[in-house]
C-alpha cells in the first residue's frame, strides 16, 4: 500500500475529525440550552411542567441515542411536516445526517444536562436567594450574578461528563450516514487493509481531545472555585 | 465571568449558526437535482483515496445531467438508505442500479433499463453446496442490507441459513476472505470483476445458475436494472430517460462503460461494439 | 408518521430474538466488566509503579475511546490477524458476538474501574486506620470493610453506568451482531417504514431500561436500608453522579475524572 494512499486516508480522517468536533460543539451548546430551560421549568414546580418533564426524561433517557438519531433522520421530514402542519404550513424540509445528529444530541443530552443543572440549582443554599433578596438585588440580577455562577460551579463536573458523552455520541451519527471520523476510519481500514493504524488513530483523536477538554474544564473549575472554602475531606473524620 | 460566558457561547454556537443550509437539510431546490448513489459497489461505484465518487454509474449520471441541462448533486449513502431517502424526498432519484422486484415496482418508478446484472451464489471453490434449505442449513451468508438478493435469500431459505448483514459489497468480500462468512449471493458482474478475476479470488467460484429477481414474466433480453424516482415524478423520469437513451445511442455509454468493464452489459449498446476478431 | 400495528405484531418474534441477543450481550459484559474492574481499581491505586501505570493506561485508553471504535478494533483488527487461523483465537475472533463482548467489556470495565476506585476512595480513612489498629489483616480490611463500603458509595454511579451501557449496546450491528436495533433496522430496510419498527424497538428498550432501573433501585434499597436516615451524604454523591460519571472523590466540588 503506497505511503501516498495511507497519508491520503489519514488526511481524510482529519476531515472527519473536523466534522466530529463541529457536531460535538453544536450539540453540546444546544443541549445545555435545552437543559437549562428544563431546569428552570422544573423550579416553577408547576404540575403540568413536572409531568412534561417526567415524560420527556423517561423517554429520552430510557431509549438508546442511536434509535433517536435514526428516528430523526428517517422520520425527520415527517415529524417536522407534522409539527409545522399544525400551523397550516407544508414545508419540504429534508433532514441531513448532521441535522438529525444535532437534534438527537440536543434532545437526549439536554435531558441529562437538565438533571445536572437542576441538581446544582437545588444545591445552591437557600440562604443565597434570601440574602440577595434581602439586599434588594433585583430578581434578574440575583440569577445572573449570584445564583448562576454558583450553579456553574456545582454543575461543572456533571457538565464536563456530559461534554465527553456528547463527543463520543457523535460517532453514533455515522450510522445515519454522517461521514465523520469513525466512518472514515472504517473506510480507510477496509481499503488499505490497515485496521490497527486507522482505528488507533481515531481512538487517539478522541482520547487526546477529551483529555484537552478535561484540562480546560479543570482550569474553569479553578477559576469558579475562587473564594470558596474547601470542605474538610470526609476521610479526616475519626 | 460574563466575558468568558459570552466567549464560550460564541465558540459553542458558531458551528450551529454558520451551518450552511445544505449541511442541515437536503432541501431539493427547483434548479438543482439531488441523486443518491451507493458509492461502494465496484466496478459500478467507488470512492477513491481523494474522496472523489467515481465508477460507471456516477460517470453515467454526470453525463446524463449534462444532457438534461441540470445541475446535479450526487450524494453517497449506504444502499439500504437509498430507497427510504428517495421516498422521503431527501433525493430526487437514485442512480445506483435497482432490481425491479415486485415489492419495489409498486413503490417507485423505474427508468429504462441501463444494464444487465443477474445474481448468483459465490461459494468456496472446493464446496459442493446443494442450494436447498437442507443443503444450506447453518451456512453463513453475507448479504447487503436492503438489497434484492438479500430479500430473496431470506424469503427462499428462511431460517435455514444464517444471514450476516453488511452495508456493502466490499465489506462482504473482506469477510469472505477472512473466513467469517461461508458464501454470498450477489451480482454476477461485480463478483466476477472484483473477486473471481483477481488473485485473491482463487479460492472461490460462481456456479453458472443466474437468478433474475424481477418479474418472471419479463422477457430475457429485457431483464435489466434501472435507476428510480418517486411516483409522481414522471416528468423527471422522462427527461432522464431521454438523456440516457441518447447516451446509449451515440455510444457514449459504451465509452464510459469500457473504462470500468471490458464486456458489454446491455443489449442496446450492441451497435457500438466493435466486432471481435 | 404512521404506526402500523399489523407490522409491529408480525415482527414481534424477530424482535424478541433481537431483544434476547441484546440482553445476553449486556449481561455478559456487565458480569465480566465487574470481575475485571475490581482488581484493576486496586491496581490503579497500587504503590507498584508498573501496576499503577498499566491500569491507568488501560482506563485512559478504553474509557476515552468511543465504543464503536473498540468494536471495530476487535472485530476488524484482531479479526484480521487471528480470524483466519485455526484454534481458539481463530474461533474467538471469528465470532461476531464474542468480539462484541470483548470490545464492550474493554469499554465498560474501564468506567466501572473508576467507579470502584471512587468508591474505595470515599471510604473514610478513619475506618481503615481503626481497622488496622485493631490488628485486622490487610486482606480482610479490604474485603470486609473497604469493598462493601465502596459498593455502597459507588452504587448510584454504577447503576447509571449499567443502564447507559445497556443502551449503548444498540450499535453492535456495525459488527454484524443481530440485536434488537439490528432487527428493527432490517424490518425498516425491507418495508421502507421507519416508524413502526423503530418505535417498537424503542418501546422494548424503554421497558428493559425501566426494569433495570427498578431492579437496581431494589438492590440499592436493600443495601442501604440502614442509611435511610443519613440522606445528606447520599445527596452530595448524587449531584455528581451523572452520565457515565464515576463516583466522586470525597471533597465536594472536585470534578469526577
Amino acid at each position: 500500500m503506497p505511503l501516498q494512499d495511507l497519508l491520503g486516508y489519514l488526511a481524510q480522517l482529519l476531515g472527519g475529525a473536523a466534522i466530529t468536533v463541529e457536531l460535538a460543539f453544536s450539540g453540546y451548546a444546544c443541549a445545555l440550552t435545552v437543559g437549562t430551560a428544563w431546569a428552570l421549568l422544573r423550579r416553577l414546580d408547576n404540575p403540568v411542567g413536572n409531568a412534561a418533564w417526567r415524560a420527556y426524561a423517561s423517554i429520552f433517557m430510557g431509549v438508546p441515542s442511536v434509535l433517536v438519531i435514526f428516528l430523526f433522520y428517517y422520520g425527520g421530514s415527517a415529524i417536522i411536516g407534522g409539527l409545522v402542519g399544525i400551523v397550516g404550513l407544508r414545508p419540504r424540509v429534508d433532514v441531513s445526517p448532521f441535522a438529525a445528529g444535532l437534534a438527537a444530541l440536543t434532545v437526549v443530552q439536554g435531558a441529562y444536562s437538565a438533571e445536572v443543572i437542576s441538581g446544582a440549582m437545588r444545591n445552591v443554599p437557600r440562604g443565597q436567594f434570601e440574602a440577595a433578596r434581602a439586599l434588594g438585588i433585583r430578581p434578574y440580577q440575583v440569577w445572573w450574578y449570584v445564583i448562576m455562577p454558583q450553579v456553574a460551579r456545582l454543575a461543572l463536573p456533571g457538565l464536563t461528563n456530559i461534554w465527553v458523552s456528547v463527543l463520543k455520541d457523535t460517532t453514533l451519527v455515522a450510522l445515519a450516514g454522517l461521514n465523520e471520523i469513525v466512518a472514515r476510519s472504517r473506510t480507510a481500514a477496509g481499503a488499505t487493509k490497515e485496521p490497527f493504524l486507522f482505528f488507533i488513530a481515531a481512538a487517539l483523536f478522541f482520547i487526546v481531545f477529551s483529555a484537552a477538554t478535561l484540562k480546560f474544564s479543570a482550569g474553569i473549575e479553578r477559576r469558579l472555585d475562587r473564594g470558596i472554602a474547601r470542605p474538610v475531606s470526609a476521610g479526616a473524620e475519626a | 465571568m460574563k466575558k468568558t460566558l459570552v466567549a464560550f457561547a460564541i465558540a459553542a454556537f458558531l458551528p450551529t449558526f454558520t451551518a450552511r443550509a445544505d449541511k442541515l437539510t437536503f432541501t431539493a431546490r427547483a434548479d438543482k437535482l439531488t441523486f443518491g448513489n451507493e458509492g461502494v459497489y465496484p466496478p459500478f461505484s467507488m470512492v477513491d483515496a481523494s474522496g472523489k465518487l467515481t465508477g460507471f454509474e456516477p460517470e453515467l449520471a454526470r453525463e446524463m445531467c449534462k444532457r438534461m441541462d441540470a445541475e446535479c448533486d450526487i450524494v453517497v449513502m449506504d444502499f439500504k438508505a437509498l430507497i427510504p431517502s428517495l421516498l422521503q424526498g431527501k433525493l430526487d432519484g437514485v442512480v445506483s442500479q435497482i432490481t425491479p422486484t415486485p415489492e419495489r415496482v409498486g413503490k417507485v418508478l423505474f427508468s429504462r433499463i441501463l444494464l444487465q446484472n443477474l445474481y448468483s451464489f459465490v461459494v468456496p471453490v472446493n464446496s459442493n453446496y446443494a442450494f436447498t434449505k437442507e443443503g444450506l442449513k447453518g451456512v453463513k451468508v453475507g448479504l447487503t442490507r436492503g438489497g434484492a438478493p438479500a430479500k430473496y435469500m431470506v424469503d427462499a431459505f428462511g431460517d435455514a441459513i444464517v444471514p450476516v448483514w453488511y452495508d456493502n459489497q466490499d465489506q462482504i468480500k473482506l469477510e469472505m476472505l477472512n473466513g467469517r462468512v461461508d458464501m454470498t449471493f450477489g451480482a454476477r458482474v461485480n463478483w466476477r470483476l472484483e473477486l473471481l478475476d483477481k488473485p485473491e479470488g482463487k479460492g472461490w467460484k460462481m456456479p453458472d445458475e443466474a437468478f433474475w429477481l424481477g418479474d418472471p414474466k419479463t422477457p430475457e433480453d429485457r431483464r435489466g436494472l434501472s435507476w428510480i424516482v418517486r411516483p409522481g415524478d414522471e416528468k423527471l423520469l422522462e427527461r432522464m430517460n431521454a438523456a440516457l437513451t441518447s447516451i446509449i445511442e451515440d455510444c457514449t455509454y459504451t465509452k464510459l462503460r469500457s473504462q470500468f468493464i471490458q464486456f458489454s452489459i446491455l443489449p442496446a449498446e450492441a451497435h457500438c461494439l466493435k466486432p471481435s476478431g | 408518521m404512521k404506526f402500523d400495528p399489523a407490522l409491529a405484531l408480525h415482527s414481534l418474534p424477530d424482535m424478541l430474538h433481537g431483544l434476547w441477543a441484546t440482553i445476553a450481550l449486556a449481561a455478559s459484559v456487565v458480569a465480566l466488566g465487574l470481575l475485571i474492574a475490581i482488581p484493576l481499581a486496586v491496581a490503579r491505586d497500587s504503590r507498584h509503579p508498573v501496576l499503577a501505570w498499566s491500569a491507568a493506561a488501560y482506563v485512559i485508553f478504553f474509557r476515552g475511546t468511543p465504543a464503536m471504535i473498540l468494536l471495530f478494533f476487535v472485530y476488524f483488527g484482531f479479526g484480521q490477524v487471528f480470524g483466519a487461523r485455526d484454534g481458539f483465537l481463530g474461533a474467538l475472533f471469528s465470532n461476531a458476538f464474542l468480539c462484541a463482548v470483548i470490545g464492550f467489556t474493554l469499554n465498560h470495565s474501564s468506567y466501572v474501574t473508576e467507579i470502584v476506585r471512587g468508591g474505595l476512595l470515599a471510604v473514610p480513612k478513619g475506618l481503615v486506620e481503626a481497622a488496622a489498629a485493631l490488628g485486622i489483616e490487610p486482606r480482610d480490611v479490604f474485603l470486609r470493610i473497604r469493598l462493601p463500603l465502596a459498593i455502597r458509595y459507588g452504587l448510584k454511579a454504577y447503576q447509571n453506568e449499567v443502564i447507559l451501557f445497556t443502551k449503548a449496546t444498540a450499535v453492535v450491528s456495525v459488527i454484524t451482531v443481530v440485536d434488537l436495533t439490528a432487527v428493527a433496522n432490517n424490518i425498516f430496510y425491507d418495508t421502507y417504514d421507519p416508524f413502526t419498527p423503530l418505535l417498537t424497538a424503542a418501546a422494548f428498550y424503554w421497558v428493559l431500561v425501566n426494569l433495570l432501573r427498578i431492579g437496581l433501585a431494589r438492590v440499592d434499597a436493600w443495601l442501604n436500608a440502614h442509611l435511610k436516615a443519613d440522606e445528606s451524604r447520599g445527596q452530595a454523591i448524587a449531584v455528581h453522579s451523572t452520565a457515565r460519571a464515576p463516583a466522586p472523590l470525597a471533597p465536594l466540588g472536585e470534578p469526577a475524572q
